[in-house]
């Protein structure tokens, strides 16, 4: 039996995480999603992923302060988090990683850049 | 054996690819082992010839000794000749391993850079059909706008567009997001680039042609049609800091905008509210 | 291919100590998958995860300029400076071209890191994109004088093109 990974996807985008199913789905993993950054964290907590993929830019919980609450939860300080934003300038990568991100990837989406992330960040 | 520069890289491990993958690597990593262990019997063997060959100056002795010395001789040529022999022979089968070795390689590299174009392509399409089901998704006019906004800003990258609607010889803006509406708000059909793509149903790229300055910040105007007529103009002005250009990806994208969302905005005109400009 | 060419007025290089402070450079941060040179002081920052940024600078000229790549291996369809294959020899062919002298041109190389650097397995695309750094820079017969890679944390680099001078700080 293959230990399958769970990847949570984070962003208020429908189109984003269309598009994120469909590059990940070429490779086995159970996907889990989220519509915004409060969202994300009850989802972390519940499903406890092996990554999250999460947006910058959303409702109720931005995907900053969504990365400071799981790095304070134990159950979910560990995660790795890729950030995926739209605004690639210092000051917004910056503060991801100031928030616990481990990595960041920009928008549009490049398939084969999310996919070689992802695949670093779980070992494979 | 020392690091070869020439080793190959790692294929992306993959479902489909990955296993042939590490078939190569494990065949690379036998050959490399094989041509190793022939190495040192070349060496061990060039060592038994050094120290067979003749000493300089023999002293002098009696004739039988000379005799069994010739003897003993004889056999060290033969068993020189039989080394030089299998040197030879084990040099042949390290060229032949090496030759295997090197085709292994540009097979692995050939590999990898198929599976690469593969995911590649594979993207695209995912990008096209993302696009298709956000549009025709869509129940209403504005909800189309909304799924139009979205493709653009995420799939192509830029947060300055406007959605420019044909009414009679005019066009109006029915959706802007980063860009202010005003200067949009009256333009002619034919006049400027946004007006030229409505009149012709042409798709227009930066780039090409001279651009009057007030484009001179757009990047394409999408002519959205249905069938040949046009019915709005997607104009996307300035793209993100960090794409550095449109590509064949978006181009893609473009076409199926031009094919599709005129259709969706038509189809759903009836949904839309009486004051949707803006 | 973005070539960022440095706009700051003429003026001697100053030597930093380990401080960010820009002495009055241009300003240029290189976004993933570009490449910048300059001619005149310019301090390029950029933010690496597992990205890998190659800093180029000739002392004799003061002329420098750094890329920042995602991936190791270009595809034939795409050869952007996104893949480490197009952007080290990229990043050469540009200090050359803007005016720098192949015999005193020297190398430091950052990033790399991986999020799960103390369990790593076969593939890792943080070393894989520093190990082709190294490699396209032994073969392009460029020392390498200084190298801040792996680890599992993000960096901030600002690299000084006119005297060499980089200034990390883990993220």
């Amino acid at each position: 039996m293959v230990d399958r990974k769970k990847i949570l996807l984070v962003d208020d985008s429908s189109t984003v995480l269309l598009m994120e199913r469909m590059i990940l789905s070429k490779s086995e993993y159970d996907v889990v999603t989220a519509k915004d950054g409060l969202e994300g964290v009850e989802k972390a907590r519940a499903e406890r992923p092996d990554l999250i993929l999460m947006d910058v830019v959303m409702p109720r919980m931005d995907g900053f302060e969504a990365c400071r609450k799981l790095r304070e939860a134990e159950e979910t300080a560990t995660i790795p988090v890729i950030m995926v934003t739209t605004r690639g300038e210092l000051a917004s990568v910056e503060t991801g990683y100031a928030s616990g991100c481990n990595d960041y990837v920009t928008k549009p989406i490049n398939g084969l850049e999310l996919l070689a992330k992802v695949r670093s960040c779980l070992g494979q | 054996m020392p690091s070869d520069p020439r080793s190959p890289r790692l294929v992306p491990d993959l479902a489909s690819g990955g296993e042939k993958h590490r078939e190569l690597q494990k065949v690379n990593e036998r050959l490399r082992e094989l041509v190793a262990s022939l190495k040192s019997e070349q060496e061990r063997l060039a060592e038994a010839r050094a120290s067979s060959l003749p000493t300089p100056t023999p002293p002098p002795m009696a004739g039988s000794e000379h005799g069994a010395i010739d003897l003993e001789k004889k056999r060290l040529v033969a068993e020189l000749a039989l080394a030089r022999e299998a040197i030879d022979h084990a040099s042949a089968e390290r060229e032949r391993l090496r030759l295997r070795l090197a085709d292994i390689e540009a097979e692995n590299r050939r590999i990898c850079d198929e599976y690469v174009a593969v995911e590649e392509k594979s993207s695209e399409l995912a990008q096209l059909f993302v696009a298709l089901d956000r549009i025709h998704g869509a129940l209403t006019r504005d909800e189309v706008l909304g799924a139009l906004q979205e493709i653009v800003i995420n799939l192509i990258g830029t947060e300055e567009l406007a959605v420019l609607e044909v009414q009679g010889d005019r066009l109006a803006p029915i959706h802007t997001f980063g860009v202010d509406p005003e200067p949009l708000r009256d333009i002619a059909l034919g006049a400027g680039t946004i007006g030229r793509t409505a009149a012709t149903g042409v798709l227009h790229l930066a780039g090409r042609g001279e651009p009057t300055p007030e484009d001179r910040d757009l990047t394409a105007c999408v002519p959205l049609k249905v069938g040949d007529r046009v019915y709005a103009v997607l104009a996307i002005f300035r793209l993100l800091g960090h794409k550095p250009g449109l590509t064949e990806a978006d181009h893609a994208v473009f076409e199926l905008l031009s094919s599709h969302a005129g259709i969706a905005l038509h189809l759903r005109a009836q949904t839309a509210r009486p004051a949707a400009a803006g | 291919m973005p070539r960022l060419p440095g706009t700051a007025p003429e003026r001697a290089a100053t030597a930093l100590s380990g401080t960010p402070d820009s002495g009055g450079r241009a300003q240029v941060y290189l976004h993933a998958g570009q490449l910048a040179v300059a001619a005149r002081p310019t301090a390029i920052t950029t933010i690496l995860g597992s990205c890998v940024a190659v800093c180029l600078y000739d002392r004799s000229t003061g002329i420098g300029g750094m890329n920042h790549f995602l991936l190791p291996y270009h595809v034939e369809r795409d050869r952007s400076a996104r893949f480490g294959t197009v952007a080290v020899p990229a990043l050469v062919e540009e200090v050359l071209r803007a005016g720098a002298t192949r015999g005193t041109l020297v190398a430091k190389i950052f990033g790399g890191a991986s999020v799960i650097g103390a369990f790593k397995t076969s593939r890792n695309l943080g070393e894989e994109n520093a190990a082709l750094a190294r490699r396209l820079l032994e073969e392009a017969g460029i020392p390498v004088l200084d190298q801040d890679v792996g680890g599992t944390k993000g960096r901030k680099l600002i690299f000084h093109v006119d005297d060499g001078t980089a200034w990390v700080r883990q993220l």
